[in-house]
């Protein structure tokens, strides 16, 4: 299922500027491998979701995923072919927030080639550059 | 237990501007405290540094000016990326003196559940212990070989060598655990209609005048 808040205080919000590199987030924390961005960007609920069904496919019953970001932004979009003015679009998707550094995924249970060839069929999915970690790096 | 020397030298450069400029320079800003002695700014090449963490060494010899201090590795701290070392934090010890530090975990052997399909988690990484320097473990080993699908293996099952102790208060804490698979279970379409609802909004409600506008 597609991430997205349960409750908000404003259905819309302002762009954002992505300052720096990420100061939280940025090491492993539930498993033995991680995948890390090395861009700043906007990665939206599906492309989150299309990483998890990837790698569930892929791992089957072994091992186990955690998503480490959640979309917490609404991204607004205006209908094709509109003339510009009135007012801001409605929210066409959630994304998540990322600064390089951050780790998006992380991974238990499995061996290091089994985690390398799941965070590559993710990569794909996404629309940042990432990077593999683990601990013993 | 590896041990090994460090040639580090005294710094005349501090702060965050002068650490910057250290670190431009293939150097890495080091500091010394403990027992009770002053504290001393230092620097070290980071291949140095770079290749005693890579022996392992916890415990290391720092040498500068035909000096040589005992020291334990107390905190690094990397870039944003994990990358580079930006500072080494080195604690003196005293050989004879007990010393509470962190040691790697390690689980050994394939449990009885992973055979029968469950997944192993290491939920702690490393453990608190007490003990002489002269008796760090590089590791600490935890035997899950007989954990079943479900069960738990808790900071008492930890194997310790002789002098050394755990810290923990707490040895319920769990250090791993045979999960049972999960499966994925297709959702039916309601599911997927809700999914695409927007969320509740925690604002003020509109005046009547919205509302009416909105009635039109």
């Amino acid at each position: 299922m597609r991430l997205m808040p349960r409750r908000v205080k404003f259905r819309k919000s302002h762009r954002g500027r992505i300052k720096g590199k990420a100061t939280r987030g940025n090491t492993l924390a539930m498993g033995e491998y991680g995948l890390q961005s090395l861009e700043s960007g906007w990665v939206s609920a599906e492309e989150l979701e299309a990483g998890r069904v990837a790698s569930s496919h892929f791992l089957g019953k072994s091992g186990r995923l955690f998503i480490r970001v959640f979309p917490h932004k609404s991204v607004t979009a205006k209908p094709i072919e509109t003339r510009m003015g009135k007012g801001k679009g409605e929210p066409a998707y959630w994304a998540a927030v990322i600064k390089p550094g951050t780790i998006l995924y992380e991974l238990t249970g499995v061996p290091e080639d089994m985690a390398k060839q799941t965070f590559n069929r993710i990569a794909h999915k996404l629309s940042v550059k990432v990077r593999m970690v683990s601990r013993s790096a | 237990m590896a041990s090994n020397v460090l040639t580090v030298e005294t710094r005349d450069l501090l702060g965050s501007r002068g650490s910057r400029r250290l670190r431009r320079t293939g150097k890495v800003p080091v500091v010394l405290y403990g027992l009770r002695k002053d504290n001393i700014v230092l620097l070290t090449a980071e291949r140095a540094l770079k290749e005693v963490l890579k022996s392992g060494a916890r415990i290391v010899s720092l040498r500068w000016d035909n000096q040589e201090e005992m020291a334990l590795l107390k905190d690094l701290q990397y870039d944003a990326m994990g990358r580079e070392i930006l500072h080494a934090d080195f604690v003196r010890i005293a050989m004879d003196k007990r010393i509470e530090l962190r040691v790697h975990l390690e689980l050994k052997g394939t449990p009885v559940g992973v055979t029968e399909g469950g997944v192993l988690e290491q939920t702690l990484r490393e453990v608190l212990v007490e003990c002489l320097p002269t008796a760090i473990p590089d590791k600490l080993f935890a035997d899950v070989s007989g954990l079943k699908v479900g069960d738990s293996l808790t900071l008492k099952g930890v194997s310790l060598p002789s002098g050394v102790k755990l810290v923990h208060e707490n040895l319920d804490i769990p250090v791993a655990i045979v999960r049972k698979p999960v499966e994925e279970v297709a959702k039916p379409a309601v599911e997927e209609e809700e999914a695409a609802k927007e969320p509740e909004v925690i604002t003020r409600k509109p005046k009547e005048g919205e509302e009416a506008e909105e009635e039109k």
